[in-house]
């Protein structure tokens, strides 16, 4: 009641980690995510902490960073906030990327989700199988006459 | 890394190190199938080969995207040929069937010469079965073939874009109320097109011509047209959101095409304009007041113009419809058809760059004061071509700069000036020795030699060009 502001732009929302961490957040931060703007519709008291379940504290800064550069949309151009874009998921190990990806997904964030799939995407285009295998640790758990079935049902897809 | 993916050869050494976990397997379903929708067709296919958690992921692909050129690696993709494509038939036709209950909201397809038409059609009736907001299709076609687009599928479009010989036909029932996006190369309308039969002919009034089409697109923000026969027809745009429109010439298209025509713009949202065509009869353009950047090249032929008047005032009518853009970029012929009559230019009020190519009929004397004159808050100039392509013997000694008050543009305003195709013809110097002397706001000057001049002369010039006095202390003088 006491607030000092009131307009409804500046309204604060506390966001909780899995781990417990608290991030103090604008609405139009926060509303990016369209599972926190349902959360918060059923919320009758928005000063409590809005648990974010299954994001730990760290991946939630990072999701938080790039949902308050999204947020002030007027501040730059199309080109920069693209260029911002990249530069934010260049500087991302994979680890960290597989975990924005899943919190993107869990939190419906179409912006950072699509930013970040095509990220991943970019890495495996162009690599043949076996360079994608090692670039991402998947273990071919195929015998080599299952493998070589697999290849004659799409041999296009596998052509150079 | 490498040795780290041998090493983790049990689950719980992979625990361990992060590193070497395989965590993208570990996604759910539905991310996979993004990533690999973000992919073309045949990059996410050759993901089944990948381990069994990926053998059906790509089913979950929302996006089909296929190109006969596309290659799996990327460093092989220039050098591919487009020649026996049997084994992209067999794979495009199969993955269409598979996914054939599948959710797919964008459709792409891209290949050569040798894709049978019955076969071609089988595709794209099978795409029209999906609810698609993405169709795209690029067929290198040897003749034209008859698209016809229904109108479900028309209804959930937001982007189409064809380039290929295709007469389209749509009926005049069909509306587009999603559509935002819209490019055409080489598209001709059912019945409007250059193939004339009279039978042909008749029907077309059941289908939309071009305007017919625009007419239906209230969301329109993106058009290109690109190589379309017109036919002689009055074109309208009038798409109140339309934000960029591009219309350029097919290099096979008549120069006439447009001879008698009149082109309506009326969008009071356009920002972008780019018109590479052969001139109009007329143009009507109201409205174009948000435009910021506008490219005008144009084609013609003198024969048609009985008053060479008739030409300057076309080119006028365009200039004029325009000038309140912030950037304008305009070719030797619309300057050539602008100086065949008598002209007076508008004041471009808002405009802050310009870029002149002059050209073997113009030269910068005839139209640069005009343009600085009608300008006031120029602050970048480029001109390329021309300075150098003019012929200096027609000069004698008179430097036409000097022959009014300078401008108040060069004066207050002016701080880029760009001089492309550099020769070092005595009336450059002057042109050069002129801003440098009238400019006082100028921040940087660079000169771009013409390319088949000697390099001695250049170097001589350049010294000559660095010890002219400036007026502005601060413009650096650049040669590239």
């Amino acid at each position: 009641m006491a607030s000092t502001s009131t307009s409804t732009l500046s309204r604060k929302l506390i966001l909780k980690s899995s781990d417990g961490e608290k991030f103090e957040v604008d609405e139009n931060v926060a509303m990016q995510s369209q599972t926190i703007k349902h959360m918060i519709e059923d919320l009758d008291d928005i000063n409590s902490p809005i648990p974010v379940s299954i994001v730990t504290g760290t991946i939630l800064s990072k999701v938080i960073e790039y949902c308050k550069k999204h947020a002030t949309e007027d501040s730059d151009s199309d080109e920069q906030l693209k260029q911002w874009d990249k530069e934010y998921a260049n500087n991302m190990d994979l680890n960290t990327l597989y975990y924005l990806l899943l919190a993107a997904n869990y939190m419906e964030i179409k912006g950072l989700l699509e930013l970040i799939t095509q990220c991943v995407a970019d890495m495996i285009k162009g690599k043949s199988p076996e360079e994608i295998r090692a670039h991402f640790n998947i273990k071919n758990d195929f015998t080599p006459q299952e493998e070589a079935n697999i290849r004659n049902e799409n041999p296009w897809a596998f052509e150079n | 890394m490498g040795e780290s993916t041998r090493k983790c050869k049990t689950r719980r050494n992979s625990r361990d190190s992060s590193e070497s976990k395989d965590i993208i397997s570990s996604l759910p379903d539905e991310v996979l199938g993004r990533i690999l929708s973000f992919l073309p067709t045949k990059h996410a296919v050759a993901t089944t080969v990948l381990s069994s958690r990926w053998k059906n992921i790509y089913k979950l692909i929302s996006v089909l995207d296929f190109d006969d050129s596309v290659s799996l690696s990327l460093r092989d993709d220039l050098g591919n040929e487009r020649s026996d494509n049997a084994s992209f038939k067999e794979f495009v036709k199969q993955i269409l069937s598979q996914l054939e209950r599948s959710h797919i909201s964008k459709f792409r397809l891209r290949c050569g010469k040798n894709i049978e038409y019955c076969l071609l059609y089988e595709w794209i009736i099978a795409a029209f079965c999906h609810e698609i907001d993405e169709f795209e299709l690029s067929i290198d076609m040897p003749i034209p073939c008859v698209l016809q687009l229904p109108q479900l599928f028309c209804e959930n479009l937001v982007v189409l874009k064809l380039d290929g010989k295709f007469i389209l036909r749509v009926s005049t029932s069909v509306t587009f109320p999603r559509l935002k996006v819209l490019f055409f190369k080489e598209v001709t309308f059912h019945g409007y097109s250059s193939i004339r039969f009279s039978a042909y002919y008749e029907s077309s009034l059941n289908y939309h011509d071009l305007n017919g089409m625009l007419s239906r697109c209230p969301l329109l923000e993106e058009l290109v047209i690109d190589g379309c026969d017109w036919n002689g027809l009055d074109l309208y745009f009038t798409n109140h959101l339309l934000k960029r429109l591009t219309l350029i010439d097919g290099l096979s298209g008549p120069i006439d095409q447009l001879n008698g025509s009149i082109v309506h713009i009326d969008l009071p949202n356009l920002v972008y304009f780019k018109y590479s065509q052969c001139l109009a009869e007329r143009y009507s353009i109201r409205n174009l007041n948000s435009v910021i950047e506008v490219h005008l090249v144009v084609c013609f032929n003198d024969d048609d113009y009985d008053d060479e008047q008739d030409l300057c005032n076309a080119i006028l009518d365009l200039i004029t419809g325009i000038c309140s853009c912030r950037s304008l970029y305009l070719s030797s012929q619309c300057l050539e058809a602008l100086t065949s009559g008598d002209f007076e230019l508008p004041i471009f009020r808002n405009m802050t760059l310009l870029d002149l190519t002059l050209g073997q009929e113009v030269s910068w004397s005839d139209v640069l004061l005009d343009f600085l004159y009608s300008s006031p808050c120029l602050e970048s100039l480029t001109l390329a071509q021309g300075v150098a392509r003019w012929n200096p013997s027609l000069l004698d000694g008179k430097f036409l700069l000097k022959a009014r008050a300078v401008p108040f543009c060069v004066k207050s305003r002016l701080k880029f000036i760009n001089i492309n195709d550099f020769k070092g013809y005595k009336e450059e110097m002057r042109m050069i020795k002129y801003f440098l002397d009238n400019a006082h706001g100028l921040k940087g000057m660079v000169i771009c030699w013409d390319r088949q001049s000697r390099k001695g002369d250049l170097i001589y010039k350049a010294k000559e060009i660095l010890e002219l006095p400036k007026s502005s202390k601060s413009c650096s003088i650049a040669f590239e």
